[in-house]
């Protein structure tokens, strides 16, 4: 190039052109830096995606990488928050949560915080210690169980964490985060809110949920469960009696399956909808066959445990209806029962009016474990409130209960009748009639029987009449 | 000698993975408390050369109030699961140096031998 290219050229440079070639380029580089932010970056929450999650892992797993911790974590019943509270909310919490989780992070160099997908997130600690990392673990759990804000509610999410040691030794990115999974379901299968570290059993442990998953739906088509009833007995002395519908699962080669097993289970899928429908016709099958055998004691009511999921399902009340008319069933002997937390969250009151429009009776079931604002339960179109067994079984020997004293006392304040759950001691049945608590129900009374038992246990010396003549004794 | 720590903390689980954190570390743990009055008392009865405490607790005393009381008796480590700056800065007024929980155990160390130091001399 000759002397006067190169001043023709620096010329252009020093020109209008020459500013704006530069600005063009520069534009260039930054959308360039854009657009791989964006293929790397969560939109909702900022933080990292699962594509740079894999990319680091990958790295960190490579031949000559070091030690270091990856934890998978999924916030619990998450779905629930979205159709209790509606998406926005849902995605508030998600903010939230990856807020809590990056002050974590922040602690440690080079830690990588994504976004896997839905509510799941990861976070890979290079250069962590096995000891620190259970640390970390303990630590998230309580950070992240601090109550929320959404909207005018505060609620309480926990987190189910797994724990994978990364040992230095290399392997892939995909069996590290697949091993992360495992043991997260397995911290939810072990009640939720807790962490677990990765062990190779869980992977039959994994097999063995999804089986039962299987199974389940072939018992549902079957006819493999029944149903069993716990007594609800007046605590006034007044005759009537109630039952609880509970239940129970008899598999043709596991024997009895325990409720709480299948339960959960069944509250994964859609299976829970169609067990909530069965256990509701056949309650009202049994209420219209009782009501027609009428004895000297009168069976006044059956409780039904309605999942959240089924009351936030559309087709709800619907279903209610085709039950009650199928069955012919009184519509006023139906209770159903459903959980604090489902009926204070803004999305339950239509279904719960839909539903009273039915005629059905609604309590809210294990009162005192959620978090109850008075002024919107004052608004639910509830007839009863169940005090959780909790309160009642840490009534003292002697002495006071200020917590159940204040709950009856809210709740016939409200128009509301009270059940005690859990009653095992004279001592529970006696300050709760003292109280003026309505109905009782616990192992001192009976527990669930079988339908024909029920009838039995009503005309058995250790059924309702002994319970009428105590509560009688204790009333008077 | 290794520094004598009481940890108080109503998260069972948490204390215990602390505990282990900090003895696996040469620390001894000389006790655990789960509310702040408890841990008031403990202090008090144990003298421990540090006391890291939890920031909200059940019951009348929180980790404030806590290190409030312990305010020229046992230096205190406030370990907390929020990171209100606020919060920071009445844990300091409390005399009290303030962590998040889920810190590098590095961090924790580091603070534990400065309130250790700044306090008694040890070690």
């Amino acid at each position: 190039m000759t002397a006067a290219h190169t001043d023709a050229l620096d010329a252009v440079a020093d020109g209008p052109l020459g500013a704006l070639l530069a600005a063009t380029v520069s534009e260039r580089r930054r959308l360039e830096r854009r657009l791989r932010e964006l293929e790397s970056t969560d939109q909702l929450t900022g933080i990292a995606n699962r594509a740079q999650l894999h990319e680091r892992l990958a790295a960190l797993l490579a031949p000559g990488g070091v030690q270091g911790a990856l934890l998978v974590l999924d916030l619990d019943d998450f779905r629930l928050v979205n159709e209790l509270y509606g998406h926005r909310h849902g995605d508030l919490l998600l903010v939230e949560a990856a807020r809590r989780l990056a002050l974590v992070a922040s602690q440690f160099e080079d830690a990588c915080l994504a976004r896997l997908g839905g509510d799941e997130f990861a976070l890979l600690l290079p250069d962590a210690t096995y000891r620190e990392a259970r640390w970390v673990c303990a630590g998230l759990l309580n950070r992240m169980r601090q109550p929320v804000h959404l909207g005018p509610a505060e609620i309480e999410v926990g987190t189910s964490i797994g724990l994978v040691v990364l040992d230095g030794e290399p392997r892939e990115a995909d069996a590290a985060l697949r091993d992360g999974d495992m043991a997260m379901y397995a911290a939810k299968a072990a009640g939720k809110n807790c962490w677990r570290q990765f062990e190779p059993a869980m992977h039959d442990d994994l097999v063995e949920r999804l089986t039962l998953e299987g199974e389940l739906a072939v018992a549902l088509d079957e006819d493999q469960f029944e149903l069993h009833y716990q007594p609800l007995v007046r605590l006034d002395g007044s005759p009537g009696l109630g039952v609880e519908a509970l239940v129970r699962w008899h598999h043709p080669e596991r024997g009895v399956v325990p409720p709480d097993t299948f339960l959960s289970v069944a509250e994964r899928g859609p299976l829970i909808h169609r067990l909530g429908a069965w256990v509701l016709r056949r309650a009202c099958r049994q209420v219209a066959e009782w009501s027609r055998c009428t004895g000297s004691i009168t069976l006044d009511e059956v409780a039904v445990n309605v999942s959240p999921r089924q009351l936030l399902d559309p087709h709800f009340a619907m279903g209610v209806s085709e039950a009650l008319a199928e069955t012919s069933a009184d519509p006023s002997r139906i209770v159903l029962e459903i959980t604090e937390s489902t009926a204070m969250a803004p999305n339950s009151l239509v279904q719960l009016h839909a539903l009273r429009a039915l005629g059905v009776r609604l309590a809210i079931d294990d009162f005192g474990t959620g978090h109850s604002s008075l002024g919107r339960l004052a608004a639910l179109p509830m007839d009863a409130l169940k005090i959780d067994r909790s309160f009642v079984q840490a009534i003292p020997a002697d002495g006071e209960a200020p917590l159940v004293r204040a709950m009856v006392a809210m709740a016939h304040s409200l128009g509301l009748e009270v059940v005690a759950e859990g009653i095992e001691t004279h001592r529970q049945l006696q300050y709760l009639a003292d109280l003026g608590c309505e109905h009782g129900q616990g192992y001192l009374f009976s527990r669930p029987l079988p339908a024909e038992g029920v009838a039995h246990w009503m005309a058995s010396e250790h059924g309702v009449a002994h319970w009428l003549a105590t509560s009688q004794r204790v009333a008077g | 000698m290794s520094l004598r720590v009481l940890v108080v903390d109503d998260d069972a689980g948490l204390r215990g993975e602390l505990r282990q954190l900090l003895e696996e570390a040469g620390y001894q743990v000389v006790g655990e408390a789960s509310s702040g009055a408890q841990g008031v008392a403990h202090a008090l009865a144990e003298r421990p050369h540090v006391v890291i405490s939890d920031l909200r607790m059940p019951g009348e005393l929180g980790g404030l109030d806590l290190a409030a009381r312990l305010q020229g008796e046992v230096p205190v480590i406030i370990l907390s699961a929020y990171d209100d700056p606020g919060l920071q800065a009445r844990a300091r007024e409390a005399g009290a140096m303030f962590l998040i929980k889920g810190c590098r155990s590095r961090v924790i160390f580091a603070a534990l031998e400065q309130a250790a130091l700044s306090c008694t001399g040890v070690p």
